[in-house]
């Protein structure tokens, strides 16, 4: 088969060209040349991540802000959602991101792999955001990205702000608190060491999948959830009109019985998703059900279990 | 029907190959095209432009022109020597590995220290195939030995994957591991080229000697051994030739299915079906059609990116059964 | 010297024994007929003195080497084996099957030559098909095939030859002509073995023939001497009658006879 060596040939011929032409010393150029700007406060922050892109909304004056990512302005997911209007919108994939030129992106640690190590590559400073899971994540989270911005200060005040707000929730406990659980489509729900069981132990409940010694989101059957008869079930808004094989549960007769002796509350989702500040608005959501929840009991004379 | 003669197919092959390796090149998000590549190539282009063609575009090109042609190969190779025109190059259990191998670096954690953690999972994985299959395949020469080996290595990691996404702590992680296993190009870089650029070169070479075998595999395997072919060996080549190519593609870009199955098919008629011929034409002729679809992933994307196994599927699927359908009317 | 000589043969598939020491050999010029009941190891046998089954042998020798000893590509080159069936898995053009018993005198990454396509066109000419070279193999009728495949064989131009069942499935004056054409071949020096079921073709062609049964061999020798009434009765538990015209002997089997 010499026409296939003939071709091989060529094609080696062209990749050496290639090779020489992106030759590592080039890139590191740049890469220092773009990691000297960066030394200064950023002016052009993109964000590709749901979270980030809210601390970032939070943190910096508007100008900074060269990008969101497309999820910012779902008004379904993101709690800032009207307040991303305006500003350019963005998929995650490296060639629109590289055209913004940014100085600085922010990203979470389960962007895209290949995505973030590119735009590495390429020399971006690139800072990755953990997924928060407790108010220390939080406070955290906020103190890495202020200081990503030059904006510590701002940064500090958010979470001294937070911490004044957390302390009057607290401040507002009850020795015996009620038992809630989540309860989503799939039978899904939320057990410790997750944003959404800190939320529901700051708003002064007890998380019954936590108690049955589910970490992370896990899986609740039916009969569990009626035995265990907490007080409080925890869903989301409703997604599809028709249901789904995931809502099925929820109209499961079993189900359908226990709802009537126990208390269903929706939560609105986008204060529950990222581990911002505005998780506090969720926890005063939820208090606020604690109190009506005590007060329905004493009326009715139940002691509260 | 017009036979065409060989010279003419393989130019026919090569030219679109390049037009659609070239189109991969100036096919992207952003507004980066035609008029920027010969700017580039003129040299004066700036810095963003040849960053995004030489960096992002490029690799991402070369990665579909070899996985392609690894498909390609593979599925030839795999359909002429279990004489088979349904076999595809995951048969033989590499894909699943290799996607195991990935997934398992994706939960662990892995995947997130440094670029090429996920595609060397990968990889693993496949090479530990290649040692089961060879250990369950023995050393009898049986096709029907070689499959169930594969049906068994196949079954044994999609169980291990599904049970991974079962275990998954949390919904990102579960959403990461399936996307992956879509099969997807976006965002790769040259370090993704050069880690999988040897392995394929390869298998390559160990599918494509094994030509001659093949053709010689159309009397039957007794008649292929009088002519002097070691069928034993035969089948180790091609098993660690499949192992290390495919294991590479899928390491690198996730699952990429049909492929291997429909190119040959398409292909074969107009190599007079000699399997040593069809080698190197589906090779090519995967080539062209990954970067083809590559191209239309690109295109069709308006918001979430539609993943490169998914159109591959999409376009695969039922072009098989008009295949099917036109090969029964042929039937007298 | 002996193109094959074989000394010991035992055939065992699991526990089931099908052949026990047997002792075969085949000279230059020789055409041997191969006959035997249904089962009793004809193509068993066949496959072992070919070297594709491995069995227990105290000696198997090919061309005065040790079979063991031969590299497989050298082996090809001189030994032609022709199987049952005429599977063609792909339906490649006729001359592209026929050239392909030249891939044993090929190198790793040569083409074709010349040589090759002389050889084959010969080989197509000998079995009668030339006129078929272009067409697909599984567009001809079943003893078109069988010719396409002997010429397969022939094209290797191998010292010997081992046939299981080439005229099978072919009309009269094809089996005739195969049958000269082995005649002649043997005549030019080939060595042939071949497995038969007409016993007035092989005791016509053959210059010898061996008889299977029992796990082993019942006669062998020259045709007449194998074939009587006896062994006819042992082996094929057939009654026959016997004759000659025009100087061509010929066999009619008769009846059946009670086990």
């Amino acid at each position: 088969m010499p026409a296939f060596f003939q071709w091989l040939d060529g094609v080696l011929c062209v990749a050496k060209k290639v090779v020489v032409q992106c030759s590592p010393s080039y890139l590191v150029l740049i890469g220092v040349l773009l990691s000297c700007t960066a030394q200064a406060k950023p002016q052009k922050v993109v964000s590709i991540n749901l979270c980030t892109d809210q601390l970032l909304l939070l943190l910096a004056d508007k100008p900074v802000i060269q990008s969101l990512s497309y999820l910012a302005s779902r008004d379904d997911i993101s709690a800032l959602a009207h307040e991303a209007v305006g500003i350019r919108k963005n998929h995650g994939l490296a060639e629109e991101i590289m055209l913004m030129q940014p100085d600085l992106i922010l990203a979470g640690t389960f962007t895209s792999r290949p995505t973030v190590f590119l735009l590495k590559r390429l020399g971006f400073n690139v800072i990755e955001v953990p997924v928060a899971r407790s108010f220390a994540d939080i406070r955290h989270n906020i103190a890495m990205i202020a200081k990503a911005l030059h904006e510590e200060q701002r940064g500090e005040q958010l979470i001294q702000a937070f911490d004044t707000r957390l302390a009057l929730a607290l401040a507002t406990q009850v020795p015996q608190p009620p038992v809630a659980v989540f309860y989503r489509e799939n039978s899904y729900t939320t057990g410790g060491d997750t944003l959404a069981h800190t939320i529901l132990e700051a708003a002064g409940f007890r998380n019954l999948a936590a108690e049955m010694g589910i970490s992370g989101s896990g899986h609740l059957p039916l009969e569990a959830l009626i035995t265990q008869h907490p007080d409080i079930i925890i869903s989301g808004r409703k997604r599809s009109p028709h249901g789904s094989v995931a809502t099925a549960a929820f109209q499961h007769p079993a189900f359908q019985a226990f709802k009537t002796q126990t208390t269903m509350v929706t939560i609105s989702d986008p204060l529950w998703i990222c581990g911002t500040p505005l998780v506090l608005d969720a926890v005063e959501n939820l208090l606020k059900v604690r109190l009506q929840l005590a007060a329905a009991q004493q009326t009715t004379g139940q002691p509260t279990p | 029907m017009i036979k065409m003669a060989r010279p003419g197919l393989f130019s026919i092959l090569f030219i679109s190959t390049l037009l659609a390796f070239l189109g991969s090149v100036v096919v992207g998000s952003s507004y980066v095209g035609g008029r920027e590549l010969l700017t580039v190539l003129s040299g004066t282009a700036d810095q963003t432009t040849r960053l995004i063609l030489l960096e992002i575009r490029l690799p991402r090109a070369l990665l579909g022109l070899m996985i392609g042609m690894t498909l390609g190969l593979g599925g030839a190779v795999l359909q002429g020597f279990l004489r088979n025109p349904l076999a595809e190059p995951g048969l033989i259990g590499v894909t699943s590995a290799a996607s195991l191998g990935a997934v398992l670096t994706i939960y662990s954690g892995l995947s997130a220290l440094f670029a090429l953690a996920l595609p060397i999972g990968g990889i693993t994985g496949a090479l530990l195939a290649v040692l089961l299959i060879q250990l369950l395949a023995g050393n009898n020469s049986s096709t029907l030995r070689l499959i169930l080996a594969g049906v068994a290595v196949t079954s044994f990691a999609s169980a291990l994957t599904s049970l991974v996404l079962n275990l998954a702590s949390n919904p990102f992680i579960a959403l990461e591991i399936m996307f992956w296993l879509m099969g997807s190009l976006a965002d790769r870089s040259f370090e993704h080229v050069w880690l999988s650029a040897p392995f394929m070169l390869l298998g390559w070479c160990l599918l494509l000697l094994q030509g001659k075998a093949l053709d010689a595999l159309t009397l039957g395997e007794e008649a292929a051994q009088s002519l002097g072919f070691n069928l034993n060996h035969i089948r180790s080549y091609i098993v660690i030739g499949i192992a290390l190519s495919v294991g590479a593609a899928t390491a690198v870009a996730g699952a990429i299915g049909f492929i291997g199955l429909v190119v040959p098919h398409l292909l074969r008629r107009w190599v007079a079906h000699k399997p040593s011929s069809l080698l190197l034409a589906s090779g090519l002729g995967g080539a062209c059609l990954t970067l083809l679809a590559d191209i239309a992933v690109r295109i069709l994307s308006t918001g979430t990116e539609l993943k490169l196994g998914v159109v591959t599927a999409l376009i695969g699927a039922p072009f098989f059964l008009l295949l099917i359908m036109k090969t029964q009317k042929e039937l007298p | 010297m002996k193109l094959l000589e074989a000394r010991g043969i035992s055939i065992q598939f699991g526990e089931r024994e099908i052949l026990n020491d047997i002792h075969f050999n085949l000279g230059k010029g020789e055409l041997i007929g191969l006959i035997g009941p249904n089962g009793c190891g004809k193509t068993s046998l066949l496959r072992t003195l070919a070297g594709l089954l491995p069995t227990k042998a105290q000696q198997l020798a090919i061309l005065g080497q040790d079979l063991a000893a031969w590299n497989p590509q050298h082996l090809a080159q001189k030994l032609a084996y022709l199987p049952q069936g005429n599977t063609s898995h792909w339906a490649v053009s006729v001359e592209t099957l026929v050239m392909l018993g030249r891939l044993p005198h090929r190198k790793a990454w040569a083409a074709r030559s010349q040589t090759d396509k002389d050889i084959v066109q010969q080989a197509l000419q000998a079995c009668d098909v030339a006129q078929f070279a272009t067409r697909t193999v599984d567009t001809l009728s079943g003893g078109e095939r069988a010719r396409v495949f002997l010429a397969r064989a022939l094209a290797v131009q191998p010292a010997l030859l081992l046939a299981d069942e080439p005229i099978a499935g072919l009309d009269l004056g094809h089996q005739l002509d195969v049958m000269e054409k082995f005649r002649s071949l043997s005549n030019a020096g080939m060595g042939i073995v071949t497995v038969i079921h007409d016993l007035t073709l092989a005791m016509r062609y053959c210059d010898k023939l061996v008889m299977l049964g029992g796990h082993g061999i019942i006669a062998e020798g020259i045709p007449k001497q194998v074939l009587t009434a006896e062994n006819l009765a042992q082996c094929f538990h057939i009654t026959a009658h016997m004759g000659a015209i025009e100087g061509i002997d010929y066999l009619i089997p008769l009846a059946t006879l009670k086990h």
